[in-house]
């Protein structure tokens, strides 16, 4: 107590300092003129008495400073000083003082940077229950290849049905969750609501996906494996973000029904804030249904595109031969090539329907043009032809003998063809057992040119 | 000539403290020629050494001071004991007595009262 009093006292001395230092004088002042005045009583002259009363009173120089280390913070006191004599020196030389300035900043600000870059990819754990605890079976740490099974890319990808196996015959994991490696993008519209469709992305999940990363709802609850069965009711869960970013944090869409590409799923959740799904994505999902709802949202949209399309029988006059209908569809396959583009007889209108998606907006100038990847060969092109309806189905290898020395991916293409020109093209991608029929066997670089016809 | 020795570290605060608890309020020259009278001019006291010490016990708040007129008429700083300085002075004699008499007891003790 003594101690704080005191410091406390030498901390607030500079206030005094003037005061103290003529205090100081004055006693010393005082002090020798008594003892000179008791030396003259004891008989000295006055000279020798004042002489011996400083010899008695020790150093005057020495006191004063043991004094004022006494009186104030001296270390504090210098540390002012020196602080002021430098701020002054770099007054005196700007330029110095600018780069030192600058430098400093883009030291301090890039260090932040990087260790803010640091802190959030590698130091941040996933917003999940125990993350530790938790692993992706593969073979590669990245995730996921979308273009079908290749060798290597092994255990990347695996089927629905090897999934469920997996998961009710692997011991050692508590959970076994699955999604796939592509989250679709949905129309999104309230059911009885006013707000116009907006694009939001999607995810499916296995109904143990929640339970796995051990993520509760915000509020509501999370998928179950009672939602993800055939035929169970379709429900959703919303990401928090788009739950306050787009409805407002609105209690009433626990509950309701929203559109997803026309179909009606009932919204049974919101995700917790923070939980932006599986993967760092800089689109995360803000929709997760259950993967049995799959088939229910997304093939479904691909018979609607289909039923769209006249696919009857074309009079008997106006019948292409099958060499036409091969050569368009050849043609078709040659685009993906480089320079072959302008060679492909596009018809008008035209639609392409691929991976649920459709060109198609039943106007006269929909056109199948609308770009393909450049570069890839496609190639053991089989085709099977029905004149009657202008059909041409291509059974193919996509990709075989790449720069990257893939084998390629089985492919299946449609064609529906009319006086010579293409009018409708469906793609389907296969994803075939890994020795199966279909796969590429040519080599690096191999021509593109069909090697049978059927 | 007469043997003298220093005065021993933080030995000095207490010394004024029981000067001026003896004879109340004195101004610094006073307090150091009570001291060397009663420690017989055994001490060798640079009276100087005296005045930051007296300002360290009123920084503490053990001593208070103010200006006054001295035997000679002049202007003198008095110091005078507070009822902390006196409560440090009790526990400080204390805490000598204690120490002295320990030490006595280890000066006394001979080797055959230990067999």
């Amino acid at each position: 107590m003594r101690s704080l009093r005191r410091f406390l006292k030498r901390l607030m001395s500079w206030s005094t300092t003037q005061r103290d230092e003529d205090r100081l004088r004055q006693e010393i002042e005082e002090h020798l003129a008594l003892q000179t005045a008791e030396n003259v009583r004891s008989g000295l002259a006055p000279a020798e008495a004042r002489r011996q009363a400083i010899l008695k009173f020790g150093a005057i120089q020495a006191v004063r400073e043991s004094y004022r280390d006494q009186r104030g913070l001296p270390r504090l006191e210098t540390l002012l000083l020196d602080t002021r004599h430098a701020l002054r020196s770099l007054r005196k030389a700007p330029a110095f003082t600018i780069t030192i300035i600058l430098t400093l900043a883009l030291g301090i600000g890039a260090t932040t940077s990087i260790f803010t870059l640091v802190h959030a990819v590698l130091l941040k754990s996933l917003p999940v229950a125990k993350p530790d605890e938790l692993y992706r079976l593969g073979k590669d740490s990245n995730c996921c290849y979308h273009g079908g099974y290749s060798f290597d890319q092994e255990f990347s990808l695996v089927s629905y049905d090897l999934y469920k196996y997996l998961r009710d015959n692997t011991g050692g994991f508590s959970e076994l969750a699955a999604f796939p490696a592509f989250g679709p993008i949905f129309g999104v519209r309230r059911a009885r609501g006013s707000e116009a469709i907006q694009i939001d992305r999607g995810e499916f999940v296995s109904g143990n996906y929640f339970a796995m990363f051990g993520i509760g709802a915000y509020t509501g609850r999370m998928l179950t494996p009672l939602d993800d069965r055939e035929g169970a009711p379709p429900v959703a869960v919303m990401s928090y973000r788009l739950w306050e970013q787009s409805y407002g944090s609105d209690p009433l869409v626990l509950g309701s029904v929203f559109q997803l590409n026309e179909k009606p799923f009932t919204v049974v959740g919101i995700a917790p804030p923070g939980f932006f799904g599986d993967t760092l994505r800089s689109a995360p999902p803000d929709f997760f249904l259950p993967l049995n709802t799959e088939p229910y949202i997304q093939t479904d949209s691909d018979l609607k595109y289909s039923s769209s399309e006249n696919w009857d029988v074309i009079p008997a006059a106006k019948r292409d031969n099958r060499e036409t209908l091969v050569h368009a569809a050849n043609a078709y396959l040659d685009a993906f090539l480089e320079g072959k583009k302008d060679m492909v007889p596009w018809g008008y209108p035209c639609n392409r329907t691929e991976g649920g998606m459709h060109t198609g907006k039943g106007v006269a100038e929909d056109s199948c043009d609308v770009g393909v990847p450049s570069g890839v060969n496609i190639a053991n092109r089989h085709f099977v032809v029905d004149e009657t309806i202008g059909a041409v189905v291509a059974f193919c290898t996509f990709g075989a003998g790449n720069a990257t020395g893939g084998s390629g991916a089985p492919d299946t293409h449609l064609f529906r063809v009319e006086n010579g020109k293409l009018r409708f093209v469906h793609t389907l991608t296969h994803l075939l057992q890994a020795n199966g029929p279909g796969r590429g066997t040519q080599g690096k670089n191999a021509p593109a040119a069909p090697n049978n016809q059927k | 000539m007469k043997e003298t020795t220093d005065v021993r570290q933080g030995t000095l605060a207490l010394m004024v403290l029981k000067t001026l608890d003896v004879l109340g309020p004195l101004h610094g020259y006073g307090i150091a020629r009570r001291i060397e009278q009663i420690s017989g001019d055994v001490l060798t006291l640079n009276q100087g050494t005296l005045y930051p010490v007296l300002l360290k016990l009123e920084q503490e708040g053990s001593i208070a001071s103010e200006w006054g007129a001295s035997e000679n008429n002049r202007k003198a700083r008095f110091y005078r004991l507070t009822s902390g300085g006196r409560k440090q002075l009790q526990s400080e004699a204390r805490n000598w007595e204690q120490t002295a008499a320990i030490i006595g007891r280890f000066f006394a003790v001979k080797a055959k009262d230990l067999k």
